[in-house]
C-alpha cells in the first residue's frame, strides 16, 4: 500500500515537470520509467522505441484522456512513452487562447509562424485572435480598450475588412444579448474560445498541434466502414449505431435473419403464368396480375404479414401484362396484352370498373403510370401510342411517334418518363410540348421503376441486367450483374427501409436475388430460391416485406 | 417448402437458344420483344412480330426451302438452334435457324461462318424467307433534338 503511494507521488511529480518540457527533457522520462516498476518497464530499461504509427496512436490517445478531463493520466502517458500532445509552442499558444491573454497568444504565433503550412495563414490568425479579443472587451464594456484594437490592431491587417466594418457596427451594442446575436458570437469563455481554438487549429499541421477529437473521428469512420460493408444492411432496422445502443467492442454486421429470405406464403389462385404483382403505395393491398386474363386483389395483414384474397377483377379478354397503383392506392390500372387495344381503370377499394379506355382496334395499351394527383394517368404501347387521360376514360393529349415500352411519372408532377425501342428513356412535358432525352442505353430497357424520391431509377437492360441510374446526374451509378435477362420481360424494384436494397427477378430458374447497395457496396446475395421467378414488387412498410411472384401460376410471399 | 413443379422439361425437339446461347425454358413468363422501328417493316407471318425493316435489307437474291429469300443485316426477336454445318449453293456454312422468338415459327436462318472468303460478307447476317414474313407500313419515329 504504502509502496503504491510513493509511486503515485513520484508519478505527480513527473507529470507536472513533463508538462512544461513536454518530452524534450529525455533523461528525466528514463528515470520516471525506471522508477515506475509497477508499470512493467524493468529498472534500467529504457522506454520502447515507437514507429511512426505507434507514436501517432499514443498522441491521440492522449488527446483522449485529455478530452476527457484525465489530465494526470496523460501527462504520464507522455512522459512513459516520449512522445509529446503538441508542439510546446503550439500548447503555449492554446493554453493563452483558452487563457484569453491575447498578446502572449499573438507572440506564441509569432513564434510558430514558420511552421504553418502557409505562411500567409499568419494574417488570418492573427484576425481570428483579435477579433475574439475586440469582442470580448466589448461585452465586458471596455468600449475604449475595444477601439483601440478595431483601430490599431485589426484594420492594419487589411484581411476581411467587410468583418471590420461589421465589427465596428457593433460599438453601439449596449446589450451583450443583442452583441451576441449580431456578431453570431456565444459570448466571452470556454465555449466560444475553443471554438475559435477549434478554426485557428485548421491552419496548424497536425504535427504541431493535433485536430480535434482526432481519435473519436477515426473510430467513427471504421464503424462506418463496416456499416457500409454490412451485406444485409437496413438502416431503418440500424440499431447498431453508436450512440444508440450499438458497441465499439465487435464489428457490426446485421443478421441474416433481419433479411426476407423465407418463402411465408404460397399463393395459387391464378390459373397461369402470374405476369405481374404490385403492392399498392401504402403496402395495405397487392394486386396480381395473370395470363389468365384475371387480377386478384388481396388484403396484407401487416401482423402476421401475409396477405388474404379479397376479390377477383375479371371480365378481361387477354392477359394482364402490367398493373398501375394511383398513388392514392384506391385505383389500378389494369393493362393487357397488345392485341386487346383497351385499358381498364379499376376502383380496388369496390372491385368495380371506373372506365376503359379504348380508342382504336389497333391501339396497344401496354404499360401505364399515374400522375400525383391521382386523377390523370398516361399509358402507352410498341404500337406507337403515347396518350395522356382522365378518369373517364378520354383521351386528353396524345404524342405521335413514340413506341412505349414502360412509364413513369416523375414526381414533379409534369414530367412523363418513358422508355421506348431506341434503348433510351426520355422526359415529357405534355403541356409545353417539349421532351428531353435523360438516358440513353445500348441495349433494350425492359422495364424500370423509380425510387421513391424520384431520383434514381432501376432499369432491367436486355442481356446487361439491372442498372441504377442517377436521374437528376443522368449518370449509370451502377451495375448489378449476373442477372441474365433478354428473353423474359423481368421486373425489378427497391426495398428496404431507405431504398436499401434492389431485388430482382432473374431468367435462371430456381433463383432470385436480393441486392444491396448500400453506398460504395453492392454485394449479390442470392437468398432463395424460388420457381421461376421473373419478377417482385414491393410494399413500403418495415419490417421489409417483399412479396416475388413467379411465372408459373404461383406467387410466393417472402 | 416449394409449392409448384420444378423445371418443367422441354418437349420442343428443337432446342431454342438466345442469341448469347442460353437455352430457352418454356414457359417462364411474359416475352421481352424488341421492336427495330424503320418505315416499312418486315413481321413474322403467324404471329406478327416485328423482325427487322427495309433499311436493313442488304439482298433479295437468295433462295430458302420455300421459295425466295432476303438477306438483313439486323433482325431481332429471334431464337436460334445449335450450330450446323450445310453445304449451299454458294459453298460450305455454318449457319443456325432462326426461328419466331414469340411463336417460334421457322423464319430463315443465320450465318455464323462462310468457308470461302468471298462469302464472308454474310456472316452475322439473317436469311428471312419471303414466304415466312409478311410486310407492313410503320411509321416516322419521333426522336427529338437532342
Amino acid at each position: 500500500m504504502q509502496q503504491q503511494q510513493l509511486q503515485n507521488q513520484q508519478t505527480s511529480a513527473n507529470g507536472s515537470e513533463t508538462v512544461q518540457q513536454n518530452g524534450t527533457d529525455r533523461t528525466l522520462d528514463t528515470e520516471a520509467a525506471r522508477s515506475e516498476t509497477q508499470n512493467g518497464v524493468a529498472d534500467g530499461d529504457p522506454p520502447p522505441t515507437l514507429t511512426v504509427v505507434q507514436e501517432e496512436m499514443v498522441r491521440l490517445i492522449g488527446q483522449h484522456l485529455t478530452g476527457l478531463g484525465f489530465k494526470k493520466s496523460a501527462e504520464l502517458l507522455m512522459s512513459e512513452s516520449g512522445c509529446r500532445l503538441d508542439h510546446p509552442a503550439a500548447a503555449r499558444f492554446r493554453q493563452c487562447v483558452m487563457d484569453g491573454e491575447w498578446s502572449k497568444a499573438e507572440a506564441a504565433l509569432n513564434e510558430l509562424r514558420n511552421m504553418l503550412d502557409n505562411p500567409s495563414n499568419q494574417t488570418e490568425m492573427r484576425f481570428l485572435l483579435l477579433e475574439q479579443k475586440y469582442l470580448e472587451l466589448l461585452e465586458n464594456g471596455q468600449a475604449m480598450e475595444a477601439l483601440t484594437c478595431l483601430r490599431s490592431q485589426l484594420t492594419p491587417l487589411q484581411h476581411n475588412m467587410e468583418r471590420v466594418h461589421q465589427l465596428s457596427s457593433l460599438m453601439f451594442m449596449s446589450n451583450p444579448e443583442e452583441l451576441r446575436v449580431a456578431a453570431g458570437w456565444a459570448g466571452i469563455g470556454n465555449e466560444s474560445r475553443q471554438a475559435l481554438m477549434d478554426k485557428l487549429q485548421h491552419f496548424l499541421p497536425p504535427a504541431i498541434m493535433l485536430p480535434p477529437h482526432r481519435l473519436e473521428t477515426l473510430l467513427l469512420q471504421a464503424v462506418e466502414n463496416q456499416r457500409g460493408q454490412c451485406s444485409y444492411h437496413n438502416t431503418g432496422s440500424d440499431t447498431q449505431v453508436l450512440g444508440s445502443g450499438g458497441s465499439l467492442l465487435t464489428d457490426h454486421s446485421c443478421p441474416l435473419q433481419a433479411f426476407p429470405c423465407t418463402m411465408v406464403q404460397c399463393l395459387t389462385d391464378h390459373c397461369d403464368e402470374v405476369w405481374i404483382a404490385r403492392f399498392s403505395p401504402d403496402g395495405s393491398k397487392l394486386a396480381t396480375g395473370s395470363k389468365d386474363a384475371t387480377v386478384i386483389i388481396w388484403d396484407v395483414d401487416p401482423e402476421t404479414l401475409t396477405v388474404t384474397r379479397r376479390f377477383t377483377l375479371d371480365g378481361h379478354n387477354f392477359g394482364v401484362v402490367y398493373l398501375a397503383w394511383s398513388p392514392d392506392s384506391t385505383k389500378l390500372i389494369v393493362c393487357l396484352q397488345e392485341e386487346a387495344a383497351e385499358l381498364t381503370v379499376w376502383n380496388a377499394e369496390h372491385g368495380d370498373q371506373i372506365c376503359k379506355v379504348s380508342n382504336s382496334p389497333d391501339d396497344s395499351l401496354t404499360c401505364a403510370a399515374w400522375h400525383k394527383d391521382s386523377r390523370k394517368f398516361v399509358c402507352g404501347g410498341m404500337r406507337g401510342q403515347f396518350y395522356q387521360c382522365g378518369l373517364e376514360g378520354h383521351i386528353l393529349d396524345s404524342w405521335e411517334g413514340v413506341r412505349v415500352q414502360c412509364l413513369a411519372v416523375q414526381n414533379d408532377g409534369k414530367t412523363v418518363l418513358a422508355s421506348d425501342t431506341h434503348h433510351r428513356i426520355r422526359g415529357y412535358h405534355f403541356d409545353e410540348v417539349q421532351d428531353h432525352n435523360i438516358i440513353q442505353e445500348d441495349h433494350g430497357i425492359m422495364s424500370f421503376t423509380l425510387d421513391s424520391t424520384g431520383r434514381y431509377a432501376l432499369l432491367n437492360v436486355a442481356n446487361q441486367g439491372v442498372h441504377l441510374w442517377d436521374l437528376n446526374n443522368r449518370t449509370l451509378v451502377r451495375k448489378f450483374r449476373g442477372l441474365t435477362q433478354g428473353h423474359y420481360t423481368i421486373h425489378s424494384c427497391f426495398g428496404g427501409d431507405n431504398q436499401d436494397f434492389i431485388a430482382s427477378g432473374s431468367e435462371e430458374t430456381n433463383l432470385y436475388r436480393w441486392i444491396h447497395q448500400y453506398e460504395a457496396y453492392a454485394t449479390t446475395v442470392i437468398l432463395c430460391t424460388c420457381i421461376g421467378n421473373v419478377s417482385l414488387a414491393r410494399s413500403s412498410f418495415p419490417p421489409v416485406f417483399l412479396g416475388c411472384y413467379s411465372n408459373d401460376k404461383n406467387v410466393g410471399i417472402w | 417448402p416449394f409449392c409448384a413443379d420444378v423445371n418443367k422439361q422441354l418437349s420442343d425437339q428443337n432446342n431454342h437458344r438466345t442469341k448469347t446461347g442460353t437455352l430457352i425454358k418454356e414457359n417462364m413468363g411474359r416475352i421481352y420483344l424488341e421492336h427495330i422501328g424503320g418505315a416499312r417493316l418486315f413481321s413474322c407471318a403467324t404471329c406478327y412480330t416485328i423482325l427487322t425493316n427495309r433499311n436493313e435489307l442488304i439482298s433479295t437474291r437468295f433462295t430458302g426451302a420455300t421459295g425466295r429469300a432476303f438477306l438483313f443485316k439486323r433482325v431481332v426477336n429471334l431464337t436460334y438452334s445449335e450450330v450446323q454445318d450445310r453445304v449451299m449453293l454458294t459453298g460450305r456454312h455454318m449457319v443456325r435457324d432462326v426461328s419466331c422468338k414469340n411463336c417460334t415459327a421457322k423464319l430463315g436462318w443465320i450465318y455464323e461462318f462462310a468457308t470461302e472468303e468471298n462469302q464472308r460478307y454474310k456472316e452475322g447476317r439473317v436469311i428471312l424467307e419471303r414466304a415466312l414474313v409478311t410486310e407492313s407500313d410503320g411509321f416516322e419515329e419521333h426522336m427529338g433534338d437532342d
